[in-house]
């Protein structure tokens, strides 16, 4: 009886309600024919989700990475470097606050950077950087090519600027999005740089 | 076309500096020369706001600290969601009247070449040179965020600094020397 009656609406929408109501109305017929979830994620979903490109570089201990080894887990990815005073600090100290409010859940949640400048970021140096952090954080680096590889299968954009005037040398601009893979290997949401980590948080128990 | 939006986006932000700040210079007048050899230790940024009651402009020449070999004054510029860093090609200038906020995606002092961990929860001094207020000490806390509400304020003359904080950044062993890095293996090489 529901469903012919919200079959009747569907159809006096397509003809008279135009696409915007139309659009407002599939949550509607989700939630009261209980096919869908109510819950909205706050980051950007990837519609449809597809499966997350594998990342063919080594963690900070030099053992080689492989999306494989985390089936079941959500992996939490970023792109930086560790010269980077701005963006990547920030993004770190977030992801220490999405990691204490998942509480038991962050043992599911794997926290990942990938280095967009392999040229000073050695293993050593990640694993350094990423203790200061957090230890389970992983670190991930590879040859020059290796990196470009992975960034471009990921739509990540990263270019050195040489600053002779600077004391830094140089300095990489890059893309600042965390990407959120979920459990099943896809890759499923993205989040500006200012994203409230506290959403990060909720969307990522929505995932289980 | 990321690459043409790069460099639009990136002359935008040096024509506007040009008209905020007067014509751009070329060379750094900020921070140590380029000769000067710094290790890379680990980086970190410095935020605040910076107001000036008085009613002439005053500017920001540089600064020193304990914690860092060398501080810079760098801008960032998000160009379509690519974020762009570089060093403030000319002093920053505190109009008469105005303010200036540093903060995460725009201005902020960066520190070169950390000399100590800044753990969550420390604090250190940061001296900051100004044209008209002179040397200016500021207690920076290190911690992860801006504070809600009411922040140590520092002030001096006509100028009054607020909500100063730094995240947690630790300082790494300089294992490649200024610059350097080109003959390092890179990370990730099979070792076996």
């Amino acid at each position: 009886m529901i469903r012919s009656l919200l079959t009747r609406r569907f159809a006096i929408g397509t003809a008279d309600l135009g696409w915007l109501k139309l659009a407002a109305l599939v949550p509607l017929l989700a939630i009261l024919t209980g096919c869908g979830t109510s819950y909205a994620f706050s980051g950007s979903v990837i519609d449809p989700a597809r499966s997350a490109p594998e990342i063919a570089l080594a963690d900070q201990e030099r053992r080689p990475f492989s999306l494989e080894d985390y089936a079941g887990k959500a992996v939490v990815l970023y792109f930086g470097y560790t010269t980077c005073p701005d963006a990547c600090p920030t993004t770190l100290s977030d992801y220490l606050a999405v990691k204490e409010m998942l509480g038991d859940r962050a043992e599911d949640v794997a926290f990942v950077l990938v280095t967009i400048d392999p040229e000073r970021d050695t293993s050593e140096r990640l694993a350094e950087y990423l203790a200061f952090f957090d230890p389970t954080f992983v670190g991930l680096s590879g040859t020059a090519d290796e990196i470009a590889a992975t960034a471009r299968n990921y739509g990540v954009s990263y270019a050195r600027v040489d600053y002779p005037e600077s004391a830094t040398g140089y300095l990489m601009d890059h893309t600042t999005l965390t990407y959120v893979i979920d459990p099943q290997g896809r890759l499923r949401l993205t989040y500006p740089e200012d994203a409230d980590p506290a959403d990060l948080a909720e969307d990522l128990r929505h995932l289980f | 076309m990321i690459e043409l939006l790069r460099r639009i986006v990136f002359t935008t932000v040096l024509v506007a500096l040009g008209g905020a700040l007067g014509t751009p210079t070329v060379a750094g007048q900020m921070g140590t020369p380029a000769a000067s050899p710094v290790a890379m230790t680990g980086t970190a940024a410095a935020y605040m706001t910076i107001a000036n009651a008085g009613s002439e402009a005053d500017r920001l020449l540089g600064g020193t600290t304990d914690v860092a070999q060398v501080v810079e004054i760098h801008e960032m510029a998000d160009a379509d969601g690519m974020m762009q860093m570089r060093p403030l090609p000319d002093v920053l200038e505190i109009p008469g009247g105005g303010e200036v906020t540093l903060e995460s995606g725009g201005l902020h002092i960066m520190l070169i070449g950390l000399t100590r961990d800044l753990e969550n929860g420390a604090s250190y001094e940061l001296t900051l040179e100004f044209e008209r207020a002179g040397e200016v000490t500021v207690v920076v806390p290190v911690q992860p965020r801006a504070a809600d509400g009411e922040s140590d304020i520092t002030t001096a003359g006509e100028l009054t600094i607020s909500g100063a904080f730094t995240r947690p950044a630790p300082m790494l062993g300089d294992q490649m020397g200024m610059h350097g890095g080109m003959e390092s293996t890179p990370a990730g090489t099979p070792t076996s």
